[in-house]
């Protein structure tokens, strides 16, 4: 579990990095927004890691 | 037409969408209606007649290259790609987002930009900051969840979003199924003997919304002495040691476990044919309401009935701060009375269908101040009087420092030698509002209508932000002329001919 959540963590800020820098070179592209799509859904594990998903409390 | 509905979140709220989706086909009856869920609660969706197709996001697919390798990222975006190109290919003439999360409105955005659809709920702008387009998807942002004052049930408030009128019959069971018949099979699968019956549903999602174990014993047991019907235990095969402990309290055979037993679509016919339910805010009192099943609600701070408990006339919320607060003997008294259809006794909290808010409070304080300043700024009602100190302090502080926003918005207005530092006192004023919040809690509703409100602005050029946020401060100012007085002539006139249509609807 421990092992998952690490890897969830560090493939979320590469995400964010690789948005950050297209959207720095290129602007809001849709690639940008799948990748945006993917970190959200990745953050709405690791913010329910310990739980039950309640996808509703994340706004 | 063709229309998606998105419901991205769990079995509960997925049962409230029920219906909204009646409304819309019965609004729109030649419309294809498409309703996307997560996989894991795709369960819920099932037996839903007015869903012309079930889109399921695929969160398995999605997340395995992502746990399986350490690159997994490529094949993680790669499958989402692909499900989200299928979408887009669907061309949607509409997007109804009832998620409510950061992913949902990427997602719709997505959807819609292409070819600038109509939406309702959450999305993004053109440069991916949050979009709240229409005004019941802000209030929702503002007012509603744990913790808020809205009063406005969750299955109301989605169908306003997607902008239909619901209708009685809208709250109706699973179709294309003989309930009654399906209730005697499993009655008899599970030997369990005929005759009127409770439902019990033992846990809820969260441990701090369920009823303890030990608790539930105690009143099962005493139940059982006391009335002839039996006790079918309703759960999750996760919930089999609750049930086990539950159980040991039976000693005249009229409690029945069908924890870890039951399909989702088994819960229909079995609370429909219940004389109710009991049980805390869970995906088995949606179906309640859904199955015109009255039911025994036992709800806590960490819910908000008003929102998510039971809409069958004569239910009952049974409330306390916490489930270890909540005693036992209490919990028999008051299900005595519900099952009698007793008048309301001294305490209780009653589902009534006729009564504006939809629960008639007896024995209660009903703290008004919160809901009644959301009517004062969404529905043009009264606001109501300053309920304490602490909350006149909050709203002279608030006074102040939308006086403090206004001057230096004109003073930026006017072309300043140091616009620079008329921007950080701005910037300090959002900083001073958190802080005000913090410190005069039951502000809150309108503190974050105006929060929201600013959240709402689109990005645009620096005088055209700096005019809707003057705008949007002299609409505060206004609201709290209510308290204060009228505005100050200064303030008129940065306000200019504005002001007076600057009132809240």
């Amino acid at each position: 579990m421990k092992e998952a959540t690490g890897r969830l963590k560090q493939n979320l800020q590469r995400l964010e990095k690789s948005a950050q820098k297209i959207v720095e070179t290129r602007g809001y592209t849709q690639d940008v927004e799948k990748i945006k799509m993917l970190g959200e859904l990745i953050k709405e594990q690791l913010i329910n890691e310990n739980s039950r998903p309640a996808t509703r409390t994340v706004r | 037409m063709k229309i998606l509905v998105l419901q991205l979140a769990r079995f509960g709220d997925i049962y409230l969408s029920w219906p909204t989706l009646r409304a819309l086909k019965r609004n729109y009856p030649e419309a294809e209606i498409h309703f996307m869920v997560r996989e894991r609660f795709r369960a819920a969706a099932h037996g839903i007649e007015a869903v012309d197709r079930l889109r399921v996001l695929p969160m398995s697919s999605i997340f395995r290259p992502l746990l399986e390798g350490d690159d997994g990222i490529e094949g993680s975006l790669f499958v989402l790609s692909n499900f989200v190109d299928t979408l887009v290919d669907e061309q949607y003439d509409r997007v109804i987002n009832l998620s409510y999360s950061p992913f949902s409105s990427y997602l719709t955005h997505h959807l819609a930009c292409l070819r600038n659809i109509e939406v309702q709920g959450y999305t993004r702008h053109k440069d991916g900051t949050l979009a709240i387009p229409d005004d019941l998807s802000a209030y929702f942002y503002a007012q509603v969840g744990i913790g808020r004052f809205n009063r406005f049930h969750l299955g109301e408030i989605f169908s306003s979003v997607a902008g239909v009128e619901l209708e009685s019959s809208d709250w109706a069971p699973l179709s294309g199924v003989d309930l009654e018949t399906e209730k005697n099979r499993l009655l008899t699968e599970f030997g369990i003997p005929d005759g009127p019956y409770y439902t019990v549903h033992i846990s809820a999602s969260q441990s701090s919304k369920s009823y303890p174990a030990f608790k539930w014993r105690q009143v099962l047991a005493k139940l059982e002495k006391e009335v002839p019907e039996h006790f079918i235990l309703l759960g999750s095969k996760d919930e089999l040691d609750l049930a086990e402990e539950i159980m040991s309290a039976s000693r005249l055979g009229r409690i029945h476990s069908l924890v870890g037993k039951t399909q989702m679509d088994d819960l229909f016919p079995l609370i429909h044919g219940a004389e109710g339910l009991l049980g805390a805010d869970s995906v088995a009192m949606h179906i309640a309401s859904l199955s015109a099943t009255r039911a025994f609600n036992l709800s806590f701070a960490s819910v908000n009935f008003w929102e998510t408990g039971p809409r069958v006339d004569g239910s009952r919320v049974v409330w306390a701060e916490a489930p270890e607060s909540l005693p036992s003997d209490r919990v028999v008294d008051e299900f005595l009375s519900f099952r009698a259809e007793e008048p309301a006794p001294a305490r209780a909290i009653i589902r009534s269908n006729d009564h504006p808010q939809g629960f008639q409070l007896y024995g209660y304080i009903d703290e008004q101040f919160e809901w009644s300043l959301i009517h004062a700024l969404y529905m043009d009602g009264q606001f109501p009087p300053i309920p304490d100190e602490l909350t006149e302090s909050g709203l002279q502080r608030l006074n102040e420092v939308v006086q403090l926003a206004l001057e230096q918005i004109r003073v930026m207005g006017d072309g300043a030698d140091n616009p620079a530092a008329s921007l950080e006192i701005l910037q300090q004023v959002d900083d001073i509002i958190k802080t005000i919040h913090k410190l005069a809690p039951r502000l809150h509703p309108m503190i974050a209508w105006f929060q929201t409100e600013r959240a709402r602005m689109a990005p645009g050029n620096f005088a055209n932000t700096l005019e809707r946020t003057k705008s949007l401060f002299q609409q505060l100012q206004l609201i709290l002329t209510v308290y204060f007085g009228p505005v100050n002539e200064n303030a008129i006139q940065i306000g200019g001919s504005d002001g007076e249509q600057a009132m809240v609807k």
